[in-house]
């Protein structure tokens, strides 16, 4: 069942919190089966959150998201639930506190449903590497949801949720939300807390909402954004004030190597936004090279943030071992899975002496090139459209034996990451084997509530058929 | 060099055993990136580096005593802890 945050609210009113709840989860367990997107999910966790706010409601609070299910992808942390990453290395592991974007969720009545699957420690575009299998896109399960948060976004698409949180390092929000057909925000770097969120590349990720519609994102967004000095690289969100945007356009070039679909469904909104708004076109030269840029920096950073899995602490810890170097080295090659292996090996060889310069410190000069040189095409009021990725879904096992093609499809989204910019993903329409085709708008930095608004009211006037 | 992606010492390194199978896969798969990572040879740029995507500089934490996590709270799910410690096997040999 599809619902939005306002009719859940009008729900809420008319029948009570409980039998709205319960309503929306109908067909959740099936759902969770067929698709696979759950890692975790506990009746009893679900009764007593119902009983905890129907006694708060009682009281008079008034709770904005009172009735709304929530799918928490499972890398941020609940207090009392698991948190796994996906990953052999943390199963079992319960988290000890809640995330800053879940304590600001808790104040406004929301209620968690399920920990949901992803791509093991957010590293991959399809979920297919999670040790808890894959997840079915429910637009067709022959092929995957996207990812890292596939789960997140399947759930949501699948009408089983109303609304999930993902995490978004190199488009691990949006592309899995292109792929199952719902919206997927990234917000700018900085204006939601990472505290709770397990790190993978901390100067790329950030917290951001799946739903149904852009309206929820918004005021999703509103909640959770906020200064939080638990994360250092967190920012009072004053978003800047603008009025009319100018949308900038793709040439061809930039458009080259994406699925004929892809392109016509671009060109097809492109042509409406012209009719309706001002518009210019241009060159997006460095997409390609971005994806380097990417990967140098985030596995960098991962096997710094991914040496704390010793098997000392927490985690999985190896049953035989000679010694205690021996105990880490077993632990973490039992616990990790082959990509987290590869990119861990991959940042150490960045970060080591005699090549840090010339790959890592090299990737991040670069960094600030491309962040000036996106302020330059964008302006104050510009909005970027682009294809959320070059394909839409595809099939399961189709680019796992390939790394490097894997990594190519994130053409649209990493640069983002690197800039520290919003982007949000809206399902624009279908190809003719109706899997969902998404379109991404990007605008500069802390001008969050300009972009979400400017696509809403772009949506009114240029929607397409088959939605 | 003849090999610089020597990716047995960078598994050593990453603290992580490889199988050969592994080390087989992996070490076409890695050149293979760092060859397309050569697109950064043609960019002119500056000496600036940002570690942060934010213009805001990163703030030293305030040197105060906070309250952290409840020790118990936290190592009661864990099996590997006795008497608040977790155990490990010797680190210093005798």
């Amino acid at each position: 069942m599809k619902r939005t945050i306002a009719e859940i609210a009008k729900s809420v009113e008319k029948q009570g919190v409980r039998k709205t709840i319960l309503d929306g989860l109908v067909d959740y367990e099936n759902q969770s089966k067929n698709l696979n997107f759950s890692t975790f999910y506990d009746k009893n966790k679900v009764e007593e959150q119902i009983a905890e706010l129907e006694k708060r409601l009682q009281a008079g609070e008034d709770l904005p998201l009172a009735g709304v299910t929530v799918g928490v992808k499972d890398n941020i942390q609940i207090k009392g639930w698991p948190t796994s990453c996906a990953s052999n290395m943390l199963k079992g592991y319960i988290s000890s506190f809640d995330a800053d974007v879940i304590e600001k969720l808790k104040v406004a009545g929301a209620i968690f449903i399920a920990k949901l699957n992803m791509d093991e420690f957010a590293m991959g575009s399809s979920t297919e590497h999670s040790c808890f299998g894959v997840v079915k896109n429910p637009a067709d399960t022959s092929r995957v949801a996207g990812g890292s948060s596939g789960g997140s976004a399947a759930a949501v698409a699948s009408g089983a949720l109303d609304v999930s949180l993902g995490s978004d390092t190199g488009g691990s929000i949006r592309q899995p939300a292109a792929f199952c057909g719902v919206y997927g925000f990234k917000p700018s770097y900085g204006t939601v807390s990472r505290h709770g969120l397990v790190s993978y590349g901390s100067s790329l990720d950030q917290i951001g909402p799946i739903t149904n519609n852009i309206n929820d994102i918004m005021v999703l967004h509103s909640i959770m954004s906020g200064y939080d000095d638990r994360d250092s690289t967190s920012i009072a969100s004053q978003y800047k004030q603008i009025h009319k945007p100018v949308y900038c356009l793709l040439d061809e070039a930039s458009l080259e190597g994406c699925d004929k679909d892809i392109i016509e469904n671009y060109q097809s909104w492109a042509n409406k936004i012209k009719e309706n708004f001002e518009t210019k076109t241009i060159n997006l030269d460095f997409l390609k090279d971005s994806i380097a840029i990417y990967y140098l920096i985030a596995t960098a950073e991962v096997s710094s943030n991914l040496a704390k899995f010793d098997g000392v602490r927490y985690g999985n810890r190896a049953t035989e071992f000679e010694g205690y170097e021996d105990l880490v080295v077993k632990s973490r090659t039992n616990g990790f899975g082959s990509e987290v292996k590869r990119r861990i090996i991959l940042g150490n060889f960045v970060l080591s002496a005699g090549y840090s310069d010339k790959y890592y410190k090299r990737a991040k000069q670069i960094r600030v090139l491309f962040k000036e040189k996106l302020q330059t095409i964008l302006g104050e009021n510009g909005i970027l459209l682009t294809p959320t990725s070059p394909t839409p879904a595809f099939k399961i096992g189709e680019n796992t034996g390939d790394p490097m093609k894997m990594y190519l499809s994130d053409l649209y989204t990493v640069f983002l990451n690197l800039v520290g910019f919003p982007g949000v993903s809206i399902p624009s329409s279908y190809n003719k084997t109706k899997l969902p085709l998404g379109l991404q708008f990007v605008s500069n930095h802390l001008t969050d509530d300009f972009l979400l608004k400017s696509v809403s009211e772009l949506e009114t006037k240029c929607i397409s058929g088959g939605k | 060099m003849k090999n610089k992606f020597d990716i047995e010492r960078l598994a050593k390194l990453s603290r992580i055993e490889l199988t050969p199978e592994e080390t087989t896969k992996f070490q076409p798969e890695l050149e293979r990136f760092l060859e397309f990572a050569k697109c950064m040879d043609k960019y002119d740029l500056k000496e600036e580096v940002a570690d942060s995507v934010t213009d805001n500089t990163l703030p030293f934490n305030k040197d105060q005593h906070v309250v952290s996590l409840d020790h118990h709270q936290v190592l009661k799910s864990e099996s590997h802890c006795s008497q608040n410690y977790f155990k490990l096997p010797r680190v210093v040999k005798k």
